[in-house]
């Protein structure tokens, strides 16, 4: 690219299509629409968070009030629902491919323990390590869960009483781990991991956070050997 | 709610009850042998509760090979006479044809199973005297007590989204008078009073029935839901499943786990994983790259 720095106008045009460049002191991450769909999946994921958690517990009943009352939070809630499940698809069609297991993968695991205590320097660590594939795949599968189960919740006197049961269940475990899973994507991606969220936001990393996090990728975009 | 009908259950709400006052419980008593399957209890019900509307000839199909009013209850529908047909076979190898009345409506449980799937708080209320009642204005359409109810009794209202049931004449009881059911039975098989005195009435009729020859009369009031607000005498005592009652029901397992063992545990989980980054950000801190300037810190 030109030797120039660019203005933050300039950069953002580029970052609306393009990713995996290297500009300056930055890396493009993730394009326009891939932060778009992010963004319409974390949306109606917290409506859909919100008005479960009126039904999920009378602790926090109180919160129907914002959404209309409890029958208009048991009318919106499959259909914020839904608009989270169609958000999940898009993103499904960015991101499976680059989700996909790969070399490296498997020492990334066995380093969960130095990862989580800030002393793992593994350097096979491409544009995303194994514990975001993991994160990945297991929010595309829990949505299918939510999915399928939600529709005999939506529609419960039109399944047979089995399936009802199984599917309250089912809901009810894959809402807590959607929610022990949010509080930690949420934790690493702001607090615990400075320079993270912008990638949401505008779109870039610094060059420095990319070489941190991953190595390998950092090389694969800037073309440096170390 | 009447001033003088106080609560002992409340649907989806952590605090106790507000009922202080003691009150009897109270039931009522379907002699299942001495019905005629007159009807005259299912008119009463659709007129004190002002159900009787074009939308039931609607549900109604004109024909479905029953003498029945309706082929189940509905929204608006709370009390139904079960026309159950059953043919006997005698020891002299011949056959004779019963009907089984049975008067189909919510048994208002000592343990309710949809109080307890209920999510909306004090949408489901079980007042003292053991009546259990729903609150409509507080319910949410969610049909979980549908799932809850061993005995398949509430239902949605599609014009409301709202369920409902028989209400046992709350607002009868409440100023001294009993259900209109009872008040138009003209057989008495159907009575109204505390529970302990129809127990007595009914374990009397049972003793009579044996003598009579129905050797296997029996009094139906399941333990397995605490015992139930409307206590039947059958005659095939030994088979309420030919009445279209459930043999031994309970409060679904499925529910009880879900509602007592999931839910809390779930919620620990979560309050566990917020208190995990707590402790993992004041032990280890922030994973910050080297190097990093401190603009991009603050730039988001």
């Amino acid at each position: 690219m030109s030797q120039e720095v660019m203005t933050q106008s300039q950069l953002a045009t580029l970052a609306r299509e393009k990713e995996d460049l290297a500009v300056d002191g930055l890396i493009v991450r993730h394009t326009a629409a891939v932060r778009l769909t992010h963004w319409l999946v974390a949306i109606f994921f917290f409506l859909s968070l919100f008005t479960g958690f009126v039904i999920f517990t009378p602790f926090f009943a109180g919160w129907a009030s914002v959404f209309g009352g409890g029958p208009m939070v048991r009318t919106l809630h499959p259909w914020f629902a839904l608009g989270f499940t169609i958000a999940i698809l898009y993103l499904y069609r960015y991101w499976k491919m680059k989700m996909k297991k790969e070399a490296g993968d498997e020492e990334w695991k066995d380093n969960f323990g130095p990862y989580i205590r800030y002393e793992s320097e593994l350097q096979n660590v491409g544009k995303y390590n194994a514990g975001q594939k993991i994160y990945f795949w297991a929010v595309f599968w829990g949505a299918i869960a939510f999915l399928a189960s939600g529709i005999v919740m939506w529609f419960p006197t039109v399944f047979p009483y089995f399936l009802r049961t199984i599917s309250y269940w089912l809901h009810e475990i894959t809402f807590v781990a959607f929610v022990i899973g949010i509080i930690y994507h949420i934790y690493m991606s702001t607090t615990a991991m400075p320079g993270t969220f912008r990638a949401m936001t505008r779109g870039t990393v610094t060059k420095d956070w990319a070489k941190w996090h991953h190595p390998r990728w950092y090389r694969e975009v800037t073309g440096e050997k170390k | 709610m009447p001033s003088n009908m106080e609560l002992r259950r409340i649907s989806a709400t952590p605090s106790p009850a507000t009922g202080v006052r003691t009150a009897p419980t109270v039931a009522k008593m379907i002699d299942t042998t001495t019905c005629i399957g007159c009807k005259a209890c299912e008119v009463a019900c659709q007129e004190w509760n002002d159900l009787f509307n074009a939308d039931i000839a609607l549900e109604a199909p004109s024909e479905f090979g029953s003498y029945q009013t309706m082929p189940d209850l509905t929204a608006n529908f709370w009390n139904l006479i079960r026309f159950n047909e059953h043919v006997e076979k005698r020891p002299d190898g011949s056959e004779k044809f019963h009907w089984l009345m049975a008067k189909d409506q919510c048994m208002h449980c000592e343990d309710p199973g949809c109080l307890k799937a209920c999510p909306a708080p004090g949408a489901i209320v079980q007042y003292t005297n053991g009546v259990v009642d729903f609150q409509q204005e507080h319910c949410i359409g969610c049909e979980y007590c549908v799932t809850g109810c061993p005995f398949d009794i509430p239902r949605l209202s599609k014009k409301t989204k709202k369920v409902y049931k028989c209400t046992l004449c709350t607002d009868r009881l409440a100023y001294g008078l009993e259900p209109a059911c009872i008040k138009a039975c003209p057989t008495g098989c159907l009575q109204f009073g505390t529970k302990e005195h129809l127990v007595q009435i009914a374990n009397a009729r049972v003793e009579q029935l044996k003598h009579n020859g129905y050797e296997k009369a029996a009094i139906y009031d399941p333990p397995g839901v605490g015992g139930t607000g409307v206590i039947y005498v059958l005659g095939l005592g030994d088979q309420p499943e030919l009445y279209g009652l459930p043999n031994d029901p309970h409060v679904p397992w499925t529910v009880s786990v879900w509602k007592h063992a999931l839910k809390p545990i779930g919620s620990l989980l979560m309050i566990g994983a917020l208190l995990g980054t707590i402790i993992h950000y004041v032990r280890y801190g922030r994973n910050e790259a080297p190097g990093m300037r401190k603009v991009d810190r603050e730039e988001v």
